[in-house]
């Protein structure tokens, strides 16, 4: 595994594809759509998180006629992508506790899953599945979640100053400036 | 240079008939071998992409949904081989497209957003009285048929000088497609770099033909089944002309460039239809006439939107040179737009009469996930795209403001009250917006070649193994 391929500024990508066990694709489905989003989401427990997700790839796709005869997975996979402040081991760490049983329920119904009970072994799963990127490109490389979540916040405050301030004269606009922004 | 199967694909895929009476009908099928038989003989009546002799008075398209589909019964290796989003239809996927509040499905009328619409009938007309006939044609038929009934339809009509009921023209930009044998126009396709168009690949409209990745499109088996198909997005959008017209002249009171300017920020267009990237001063009705011209432009040289904003309408919906990587991120996302308006227009100055007014949007692609959809979700339900932060499109945005999880959300900020950047010195925001298009139904279809249709109509109640 080439680690730099995985990583653009401080961002480390990780992308683990796991065999799903037989008959145990649809109850898979089930639990990664029945998943809480926003706040309650597993992932914003995991300290470091940019963008993550897990997508079921059930089979190829059949390309119409120019295909000439039907290609099969010889089992459904499981990708599970994310970017997030690296370096890996740290991450794997937090993804174990942050994830809690959550990370049994989705990768139980894969092959050869140890569980989280011990950490070592569940950062080895993922590490024996991880597939080194060809191309990743993070859109702010160089910014924590921590920081990209203050830029956000400035700007919005910058844009509630600007909609507020649309209407006002030269002298109003100062004062109002240094009022906000003083500090 | 690939050439289409123009005889075996559906007209209104490769050529817009602007034909200005439209009807739909919408079908219930309870008896899959009398569907079939019905399928057989309509098949006759479609009208294809065959360049015309003469244009016709009135012209017939089919489409199916997937219950639709599985209510003919085809065999399941067919059924299963659809994509998901098809699947699942419309109102699965409200969330995604934004379709909350008075859009929500439940709001929806029926029935659509259940299972029982399948069979999507258009006809096309030059006059209403050529539209009248065609469907008394195609009702008395149906009505002899049983196990197969109309559910529910739907009328429009062109209003007058072909603009939609927030006074603008509409329909001039459309992608042109290689292999049609229709005339290729400037602006029209793909950017190919110095200022160049090309036609964009069939398959990103057409199932069985390489796309913009030079592969053929996902598409179920068999081949028979798919070929020359398409997917086809039916919603009913309904336009809250006096709530949008109150926004525009209340943002208009302290905007320097005056109500007809502001009008053209929105949308990227004056109200003739001449882009402001081409005439930014003021509409140039010679420009609005000129196919030639009237959509022959790009963003590269106003990166920032000063003369079209960023947020505007049309640079939402296809952003040509604006977007990285010449135009590779934009030829993946493009849709044929099909569509008229409902309901009669309100008169200038009039206060809301609570009439049902709008358009039937339907748009054309190989992918509704990767077509319709995105572009409805990542290009006028938000912002981060074109790096405008929570804004959405003024026009079909819900404005239902950022998630509450959002950082810093929730404190009254104005994010959460919706604007519009029109980038100047200073920039001006519009706002604060609410709804002004609101979605009163839809679905997703499939729109089978005439192979496609032999194919239905002889494995419709497992008359194929």
């Amino acid at each position: 595994m080439n680690h730099r391929r995985n990583t653009c500024g401080q961002a480390y990508a990780l992308s683990v594809l796991t065999p799903i066990r037989d008959g145990q694709e649809a109850p898979l489905v089930r639990c990664l759509n029945d998943l809480p989003e926003g706040t309650g989401s597993p992932l914003a427990s995991v300290a470091g998180t940019h963008i993550a997700r897990w997508v079921v790839i059930g089979d190829v796709v059949y390309e119409g006629a120019g295909q000439r005869r039907p290609d099969h997975l010889s089992a459904g996979r499981l990708l599970f992508t994310s970017n997030f402040d690296g370096p890996l081991e740290p991450y794997l760490q937090r993804l174990c506790t942050g994830l809690a049983e959550v990370a049994d329920r989705i990768w139980g119904h894969c092959s050869g899953y140890p569980g989280r009970a011990d950490p070592g072994a569940f950062a080895a799963y993922l590490r024996s599945h991880q597939l080194e990127c060809s191309l990743f490109f993070a859109a702010y490389g160089g910014r924590t979640v921590e920081q990209v979540e203050h830029s956000l916040t400035t700007r919005r405050d910058v844009i509630d100053f600007a909609l507020r301030a649309q209407r006002m004269g030269a002298a109003e606009l100062q004062s109002a400036f240094r009022e906000v922004f003083a500090a | 240079m690939i050439r289409l199967d123009l005889p075996r694909i559906q007209g209104f895929v490769v050529r817009g008939y602007r034909l200005p009476f439209a009807g739909y009908l919408f079908l219930n099928i309870e008896d899959a071998a009398a569907a079939a038989a019905w399928i057989a003989e309509i098949t006759e009546d479609v009208l294809t992409a065959a360049p015309w002799s003469r244009k016709p008075d009135s012209g017939v398209n089919i489409a199916f949904s997937y219950a639709g589909l599985c209510a003919l019964e085809l065999p399941d290796a067919g059924l299963a081989g659809f994509p998901e989003e098809f699947r699942q239809g419309m109102a699965a996927r409200a969330k995604l497209l934004g379709d909350d509040g008075d859009s929500a499905p439940e709001h929806w009328e029926a029935p659509f957003g259940t299972p029982v619409v399948h069979v999507l009938v258009m006809i096309s007309a030059m006059s209403p009285e050529a539209l009248e006939a065609h469907d008394r044609q195609l009702r008395a038929r149906i009505e002899q048929i049983q196990g197969l009934n109309i559910v529910y339809d739907q009328v429009g009509s062109a209003l007058a000088g072909g603009a939609e009921h927030f006074g603008y023209a509409d329909g001039f930009a459309q992608p042109s497609i290689e292999g049609s044998g229709v005339p290729s126009l400037p602006g029209q396709g793909a950017i190919a770099g110095g200022g160049r168009w090309r036609p964009i690949r069939p398959g990103e409209f057409i199932l069985g033909y390489p796309d913009e990745e030079g592969v053929l499109p996902p598409a179920p088996p068999p081949a028979e089944l798919s070929t020359n198909g398409s997917y086809l997005v039916y919603r009913k959008l309904h336009q809250d002309t006096a709530t949008f017209r109150k926004q525009l002249a209340q943002a208009a009171e302290t905007y320097p460039g005056g109500e007809e300017l502001l009008a053209a920020k929105i949308v990227g267009r004056w109200r003739d239809g001449t882009p402001l990237a081409v005439s930014p001063e003021r509409p140039d009705p010679a420009i609005a006439a000129d196919e030639q011209r009237n959509n022959a432009f790009s963003y590269g040289e106003d990166p920032d939107g000063m003369a079209c904003p960023v947020g505007a309408h049309v640079r939402r919906a296809n952003p040509r040179d604006s977007m990285p990587f010449e135009g590779k991120l934009v030829n993946r996302h493009r849709l044929i737009r099909r569509g008229i308006p409902y309901g009669e227009e309100l008169p200038p100055g009039a206060e809301d009469d609570g009439r049902d007014r709008g358009v039937i949007f339907m748009c054309l692609q190989a992918s509704i996930a990767r077509q319709f959809e995105f572009v409805q979700s990542e290009w006028f339900n938000a912002g981060n795209s074109f790096g405008l932060g929570a804004d959405q499109d003024l026009m079909l945005g819900p404005q239902d403001g950022s998630p509450p999880d959002a950082p810093g959300a929730g404190n009254g900020s104005a994010e959460d009250k919706m604007k519009m950047t029109v980038p100047g010195r200073p920039p001006f925001f519009v706002g604060p917006l609410s709804r002004v298009v609101s979605t009163r139904g839809g679905e997703y279809f499939f729109v089978p070649g005439i192979n496609g249709l032999g194919y239905l109509s002889a494995a419709a109640g497992g008359g194929v193994a």
